[in-house]
């Protein structure tokens, strides 16, 4: 294992998702490499440091005031329990007269936008675009990437999502 | 039933639904595809690949595609699977599971013992996503297009293997 290799390692040793193999050969190299094993130290440093901020930051939140704010408003929902117990009574006339509405409301929008359809704004056609995206039969979701050299791609056409690696053998082995 | 027996067990029901559901889903093996291709920028361009050729060359810039092996496999959910796609190089797929008709997986592509590619993504039931290794079409000599199908259907795994496929690598449990 070279230092290139540590360097390909170096998060996944510091937060031992590494195999044990792995996690032994990363060890064994930086024991005897000063710069490795000072990335090492680096990086774990500066994870122990942002680990400390966020609890800092978490300890410093007030958090008293929010259950009693929760429980104020626990009795101001109880007349709402009752006006829904009242609900099947008069639904039947305001049910009506909401279903009534809503058909003329659907009758008129179709009838007043059916002869013209909109030209799509830019904003709009990006919508559409990654709504197309999203619906595509190739669509891939990327949680989380790690790599060298790595770019990702969507073909247009069918979303298809590429990761490319540019990456030869004589990268690896200079 | 009381009302708040009736809301208490609407509550049960849909609990017990979203703790069995995924399960459920999950119950249904996945069937992935690997497909390595390889892109030059002259010669013949595979018979089989011809169809494809257009797409191809969108995703690689490169004219020429041959196809150098293609695995299909059963997979259990779960498990780590690795796949031979030549040149010293391996994809390790980790399936975890169905969220809204994706396929949640790991994925890394391996070269020997190094990491080129880790990553979590969530692909369309279905669909396929590439991954490419190599120089741009402008600048290289040529690149290796995997093409990686992931699948969770109840169907049987379809015998049609394009011819030049290479034998299936046996499953192995890596790191």
């Amino acid at each position: 294992m070279d230092c290139q290799d540590v360097e390909q390692l170096l998060d996944g040793f510091v937060d031992t998702e590494l195999s044990p193999p792995e996690l032994l050969d990363v060890a064994r190299h930086a024991a005897t490499c000063t710069a490795c094993d000072g990335a090492v130290r680096e990086l774990t440093d500066l994870r122990g440091a942002l680990t400390r901020l966020l609890e800092d930051e978490v300890r410093q939140l007030d958090l008293s005031r929010v259950w009693p704010a929760v429980a104020a408003t626990i009795p101001a929902s109880r007349p709402r329990r009752a006006s829904i117990a009242a609900l099947p009574r008069q639904l039947p006339v305001w049910g009506a007269v909401m279903a009534l509405a809503a058909s003329v409301l659907f009758w008129l929008g179709t009838s007043v936008q059916a002869p013209s359809t909109p030209k799509p704004s830019p904003s709009g056609e990006r919508l559409a675009s990654r709504s197309r995206a999203w619906q595509s039969p190739n669509h891939a979701e990327i949680d989380r990437l790690s790599g060298k050299d790595i770019a990702v791609r969507r073909e247009p056409k069918s979303g298809t999502t590429v990761i490319w690696v540019n990456h030869t053998v004589e990268d690896a082995n200079p | 039933m009381t009302r708040e027996g009736f809301g208490a067990a609407l509550a049960g029901l849909a609990g017990a639904m979203l703790i069995i559901g995924p399960r459920v889903a999950n119950a249904q093996p996945l069937d992935i595809q690997v497909t390595t291709v390889r892109a030059v920028e002259s010669g013949p361009c595979d018979p089989q690949l011809e169809a494809l050729r257009p797409r191809l060359r969108h995703i690689a810039g490169y004219r020429a595609y041959q196809l150098v092996g293609e695995q299909q496999r059963r997979v259990a959910w779960r498990n780590t699977e690795a796949f031979d796609v030549g040149g010293g190089r391996s994809l390790i797929l980790l399936p975890k599971g169905m969220v809204d008709e994706r396929v949640m997986m790991q994925v890394r592509l391996l070269e020997g013992r190094k990491r080129l590619v880790d990553t979590n993504v969530r692909l369309v039931n279905g669909g396929t996503m590439v991954f490419g290794v190599g120089r741009d079409a402008r600048t290289g000599d040529g690149a290796i297009l995997i093409l990686l199908r992931a699948e969770n259907s109840p169907q049987n795994l379809p015998q049609t293997v394009l011819p030049h496929s290479r034998p299936q690598t046996t499953a192995q449990s890596s790191q």
